[in-house]
């Protein structure tokens, strides 16, 4: 164990070290980028004309005059220290470096993880509703496997698989806040994580900016948009291992002893089928943070998806890199503790 | 079980079975698979055939009149620029459905090398293409999609696709060669991340028909590795791949639409339904049906797909065979 786990540990640092190449290479070889504005400012002739020592001043404070290789390494590692340069200590020693445009001179890592509580929020509500009715329904299917509802089920979660998350999320909008707004029913608001001003919604009455309440109507939707896919594909997931686990021996045995169905479908059945369960969302983290990108645009929510999508319009490439590197770190991790978990939840499972 | 037993007499009792035949069968069987394979057909013939019926050019302006509701003349309204939004919706139609088989046949070719070497040869080549795959799955794609994307905005990829290739896809999206160049570099994007998982799939079997009787019958009569490959190997992993690739088909187009939709996939002149629902964005208040039709599309065509290749996957699977 201690070796496989040190084989996985050295294998997931060098993927982030190829994603940290990739993502530098990526920003830094196409033209363009943080000062191309400036410098179209300056062929325009304004009457405050911007000179070429403010470009080369700008150039060098973002490092962007170095050889690439130099630019890289001293973000990454914080060498070679240049002696009219500010001092850098790379990525390896905890300085992803500072913001260019969002949010100027603050630390990028600051500037995504003030984003972070946003984003959990969303996708902590997104994982638990997609847990519980992606796994209750698919316990419902395969115990009543064949009858209306399965089918039902089954149609349902082709239809969830298949939507595209910006089309529910836009129709949801359209429908419960703009739509339900105008026919005089409750609405719910159509984005943002809290409100700036306080709002009637009809049978409910005012809503308190920032109050609890209002959070609360505020995460709905974009929860279910972004819970969609993963319900889905959970509940079959769950209909898949469950109809398995009830062909067992074992459930016959716990069924001929006399138990009621109940114990055997919760106690028997369940805990089993579940495992390979516990896999699947573990490896799924990663995309459902990943995911929260598209949702995060359409509901404007203010988590590290959107300051992502930010600091690309706006070339802040700083930022931008840093978000790539923790969705990589997210990515490692949760295949790791995905392996970890498979060996301790089923113990018939060695890693090799 | 009635059902299998039919198909068991028709495969005893006549002589010669075509074995297309009997795939059909069992596909038919599929109800919602027979709706996805109509309501494709009907997307097919919207965007290729409709745009020869419609009356105007995508690009064709009526400046007196933008916003417009939905009339006899312009069945789905006027955008903000007063064009046609059912011709357009039609134009964008074939770069989606385009897109997404050009993306899809390469990401096959693409898999099929890179597995069935990696699963043949074994050793060396195959740890470094399995390691390049697991590195490659481990990247965060939506985000770096992204980027990438972003870096084409900007006018500076640095490579490009050969310019007869350009033209060949600027002749059917009736577009510039440029801006087919720039939905080509998409494309390659998508290709770029999509290989992983046929080539993983191809991998594993080949793995398990390396071994087999036929497989050593072909090496006792002295055939060369490459041919075992191309004539014994790959003809039959194709029902796993045929499968993998219609859902390729649908993931693709919902790929692309998301890109698009972020704003960094298909730029304007030029639409994909997923770009239509990005420009429409502003206007959705008074233009509803505008974010709904487009979004409809990529729907109907990305669910088609996959009750398609859920029938296949029933229809094509050997162990249901006699």
């Amino acid at each position: 164990m201690t070796a496989f786990l040190i084989r996985r540990v050295a294998q997931g640092i060098f993927v982030l070290f190829i994603s940290s190449i990739l993502v530098f290479l990526l920003l830094y070889l196409a033209p363009g980028g943080p000062l191309s504005e400036i410098i179209v400012q300056k062929r325009m002739n304004a009457r405050y004309p911007i000179r070429q020592e403010d470009i080369d001043r700008l150039e060098k404070q973002y490092d962007l005059d170095l050889p690439l290789w130099q630019g890289y390494t001293r973000w990454a590692f914080g060498w070679p220290n240049l002696p009219d340069r500010a001092e850098r200590l790379g990525v390896i020693r905890g300085d992803f470096g500072t913001s260019w445009r969002i949010s100027p001179n603050d630390q990028t890592m600051d500037v995504i993880l003030r984003a972070l509580p946003n984003t959990l929020k969303l996708t902590i509500s997104s994982v638990l509703l997609s847990l519980l009715v992606g796994v209750s329904a698919g316990i419902y299917s395969a115990v009543h496997q064949y009858s209306k509802i399965d089918y039902t089920i089954t149609a349902a979660t082709f239809f969830g698989t298949a939507m595209p998350v910006f089309w529910l999320g836009t129709m949801l909008i359209l429908l419960f806040a703009f739509k339900f707004k105008e026919w005089g029913l409750p609405y719910l608001p159509p984005g943002s994580v809290y409100g700036a001003r306080d709002y009637i919604i009809p049978y409910l009455g005012t809503i308190t900016a920032n109050s609890l309440t209002d959070q609360f109507l505020r995460l709905i939707m974009p929860t279910i948009t972004l819970s969609m896919l993963f319900m889905a594909g959970w509940s079959r997931y769950t209909r898949s291992s469950m109809l398995e686990v009830l062909r067992q021996d074992y459930i016959r045995a716990a069924r001929s002893k006399g138990l009621s169905e109940r114990v055997v479908i919760y106690k028997h059945a369940l805990r089993n089928a579940l495992i390979p369960l516990v896999t699947i969302v573990t490896l799924q983290l990663p995309f459902i943070f990943g995911g929260a990108v598209i949702t995060e645009t359409i509901f404007n929510w203010h988590g590290m998806g959107l300051v992502f999508i930010d600091s690309l319009f706006q070339s802040d490439w700083p930022v931008a890199m840093t978000y790539i590197l923790i969705l990589s770190a997210l990515t490692v991790a949760s295949n790791l503790l995905a392996d970890v978990l498979y060996t301790l939840v089923d113990p018939r499972i060695r890693v090799s | 079980m009635a059902a299998t037993i039919t198909d068991a007499e028709v495969l005893l009792t006549e002589k010669e079975t075509n074995q297309f035949l009997v795939i059909w069968k069992r596909f038919r069987k599929h109800r919602l698979a027979l709706v996805g394979v109509a309501v494709l057909t009907f997307l097919f013939l919207f965007s290729f055939v409709g745009p020869s019926l419609s009356k105007y050019s995508p690009e064709t302006q009526f400046l007196t009149d933008p916003y417009g509701t939905p009339t006899k003349e312009f069945p789905l309204g006027t955008d903000e620029l007063g064009r046609d939004v059912m011709t357009r919706l039609m134009w964008a139609g074939r770069i989606s459905l385009v897109l997404s088989i050009f993306v899809t046949f390469s990401i096959i070719i693409i898999g099929i090398i890179a597995g069935s070497i990696s699963g043949y040869f074994g050793g060396w080549t195959d740890t470094l293409v399995m390691r390049t795959v697991d590195v490659m799955l481990t990247l965060p794609t939506l985000p770096l999609l992204l980027i990438l994307s972003a870096m084409t905005l900007r006018g500076g990829f640095p490579l490009s696709s050969p310019e007869i290739i350009n033209r060949f896809f600027a002749w059917i999206w009736n577009m510039s060669s440029d801006a087919a160049g720039l939905v080509m570099v998409l494309a390659a994007i998508l290709i770029f991340f999509g290989w992983m998982g046929l080539a993983r799939l191809v991998r594993g079997q080949v793995l398990s028909l390396r071994n087999m009787e036929f497989a050593d019958a072909a090496r006792a009569m002295g055939s060369s590795s490459w041919r075992i490959i191309f004539r014994h190997m790959i003809p039959n992993s194709l029902a796993p791949i045929i499968v993998a690739a219609t859902f390729s088909f649908g993931d693709v187009i919902i790929l692309e639409a998301a890109l698009s939709f972020l704003g960094f996939g298909v730029q304007p002149p030029a639409a994909s339904w997923g770009s239509l629902l990005n420009n429409v964005r502003d206007y959705m208040l008074i233009q509803p049906w505008r974010a709904f039709v487009p979004g409809l599309a990529i729907f109907l065509a990305s669910i088609s797909y996959n009750f398609i290749g859920d029938a296949l996957r029933d229809a094509l699977d050997p162990r249901l065979k006699l």
